[in-house]
């Protein structure tokens, strides 16, 4: 089975059971949505997708084959994550944060872990063109001249480079503009307003091409205009994307599919209308939040 | 006049010396947040090592890329093997490690070399040039002016230019962002050591000949005159590192030759609390800056 799949994933810290039997699968191009109140174990879930937490119960496969996840290894598989907080380098200028991310030779990751390209569910991929494996394909919202045509420019020039240094630098800035944050590169993350350093936490986890995006709360602390642009990035994208949220327009609009989780438990798991009409959630998640 | 250029020479070529291991100083405490106590031993130790191959090849070059050599080989181990694993939840842990390493190296060097001095000679002539009567500079100086600038200018150069330098400096602000980026958090902390102990063991070679010799003991005193430089420039800064190490240098030189070499230890100490009575974070250091 392609992509990324939980099965029957359970974690328990001490007594604590904070995941149970929770099973889920991100195929090529979905956007999938984790919801639940606080403490239902969603970052959790993350955290096992990452590595940082093993789970005790339960197995990860990508691709069909058994996962393992290392912090370290994960942009090689193809996995990248945003984190609650924003996370960037206080001391790397915002192209820096990027480049951290940018893998030194663009093949590398399709190469050792096979196709990622022509996957299904990624409508606009053809083959031959830059635009499918860069994961994004509409223009960054907010990013007023910017032009379809204007965007794809740049990953041309970015397979042209030869690999190393100056491939990352171009695929950096690539990154930022998608984001719509290139015209900040040369500024520390400190100088730059809540929301745009969470674009650049975006494009830091966008630079390594990921086929699967992991979305933390991406849209908190966020107004409803930015919310809106970010809606539109996560819609533009052709990658995959799990993404734990709790503003509700912003799932139940960008999601494919929903897993709602309560007290580390799957309460509901279906589109985002069954989710809307099904009466768990409305007690487990909607009663408990008010 | 002729006393103070003579003396301002002879500062900036010790400056030197001290700038490089208080750099490497500071590329241990960026990367890791360790004072690495046990750097004076680990260069004495290379250098040992050093000057043994030199004896028995008389090739003095070949002996000082054997130390240099050693010192990326020791550094390797010390962080895989000891640092590792020793627990950072207090900073005082890392402290004790370091100097338990401290006297396990001198230790063993004892055992091996004998605890007197040792000739160690120097590749040049420290005769100085004179011009017009006054002493200015010998050819070892400029060798070690070479030297440190050299390597100031290939960290510097590794720090900014390189995306490996990028991921080191990313790994030392924050490891596990960095893991999630696939960064290998771990091999950069290992190059980290291997770099400043290469570059500890390098400054060794340098101003060993300018000392009494090889002794298990010969880096006591380099070591907290440049803890002093690293410490006055600022632990988080390179720049401060090498100015502090200059400046030190210089006060050193001023002060043993205007008022006596007994003053010297004691001038030391006084710019360490003037410093950090004025600027705790060091002259080049960032002061902390809370965010709201």
């Amino acid at each position: 089975m392609s992509g990324l799949v939980l099965d029957r994933i359970g974690v328990r810290f001490g007594g604590l059971v904070a995941l149970d039997g929770v099973s889920l699968r991100v195929a090529p191009g979905r956007t999938v949505g984790v919801i639940g109140p606080n403490g239902a174990g969603k970052t959790t879930l993350f955290n096992v997708v990452c590595g940082f937490v093993s789970p005790t119960g339960g197995s990860l496969t990508l691709d069909g084959r058994p996962l393992r996840p290392r912090p370290h290894r994960l942009t090689r598989l193809g996995i990248a994550r945003t984190l609650q907080g924003v996370g960037l380098f206080s001391g790397l200028t915002v192209l820096e944060n990027v480049l951290v991310a940018a893998p030194a030779t663009p093949g590398e990751r399709a190469a050792t872990h096979g196709v990622t390209a022509a996957a299904p569910g990624e409508t606009a991929a053809t083959p031959g063109k830059e635009v499918a494996p860069h994961g994004v394909t509409a223009a960054a919202p907010g990013e007023t001249a910017a032009t379809p045509g204007e965007e794809v420019a740049p990953h041309g020039v970015t397979a042209a480079a030869p690999g190393g240094k100056a491939g990352g630098r171009d695929r950096a800035m690539a990154a930022l503009e998608r984001c719509g944050v290139a015209e900040r590169a040369g500024d520390l993350p400190g100088m730059l307003p809540y929301a745009l350093r969470k674009r650049v936490a975006l494009a830091r986890a966008l630079v390594s091409d990921p086929r699967i995006l992991l979305l933390d709360e991406p849209a908190g602390g966020l107004s409803a205009r930015e919310i809106d642009e970010l809606r539109e990035l996560i819609a533009g994208l052709s990658c995959a994307v799990l993404l734990v949220e709790h503003h509700m327009d912003l799932v139940m609009s960008v999601c494919d599919e929903i897993l709602v989780l309560d007290f580390g438990r799957p309460v509901a798991h279906g589109t985002p209308d069954e989710i809307r009409a099904d009466e768990a959630v409305a007690d487990a998640y909607l009663g408990a939040a008010g | 006049m002729d006393r103070f250029v003579f003396l301002t020479f002879d500062g900036l070529s010790r400056g030197a010396v001290y700038a490089a291991f208080a750099l490497a100083l500071v590329l241990i405490w960026r990367a890791t947040r360790i004072v690495n106590f046990a750097q004076g031993a680990m260069a004495v130790a290379t250098a040992y090592a050093g000057y043994s191959v030199s004896a028995a090849t008389g090739s003095y070059w070949l002996g000082f890329g054997v130390a240099v050599l050693a010192g990326i080989v020791l550094g390797t181990v010390t962080e895989r093997v000891v640092m590792r694993f020793v627990d950072h939840s207090s900073p005082l842990n890392e402290v004790v490690v370091a100097l338990g390493l401290v006297l396990v190296i001198q230790g063993v060097l004892g055992m091996i070399y004998g605890n007197e001095f040792r000739p160690a000679a120097a590749p040049f002539s420290r005769d100085a040039f004179t011009v017009g009567g006054v002493a200015l500079l010998s050819r070892f100086d400029l060798f070690v002016f070479a030297a440190v600038g050299a390597v100031v200018a290939a960290l510097a150069l590794l720090f900014t230019r390189t995306d490996t330098g990028l991921r080191m400096r990313a790994s030392a602000f924050a490891p596990d962002v960095s893991r999630l980026l696939g960064v290998n958090v771990g091999g950069m902390l290992t190059l980290g050591w291997a770099l400043a102990a290469a570059v500890g063991s390098l400054a060794g070679m340098l101003v060993l000949p300018t000392e009494l010799g090889l002794h298990p003991n010969a880096m006591d005193i380099v070591f907290v005159s440049s803890f002093t430089a690293a410490v006055v420039g600022g632990l988080d800064s390179a720049v401060g590192s090498v100015v502090g190490g200059l400046v030190v240098g210089l006060l050193l030189s001023y002060v043993s030759g205007y008022l006596g070499a007994t003053v010297a230890p004691i001038a030391v100490l006084v710019l360490l609390v003037v410093v950090l009575l004025g600027r705790p974070g060091g002259l080049f250091g960032r002061s902390a800056a809370r965010a709201v």
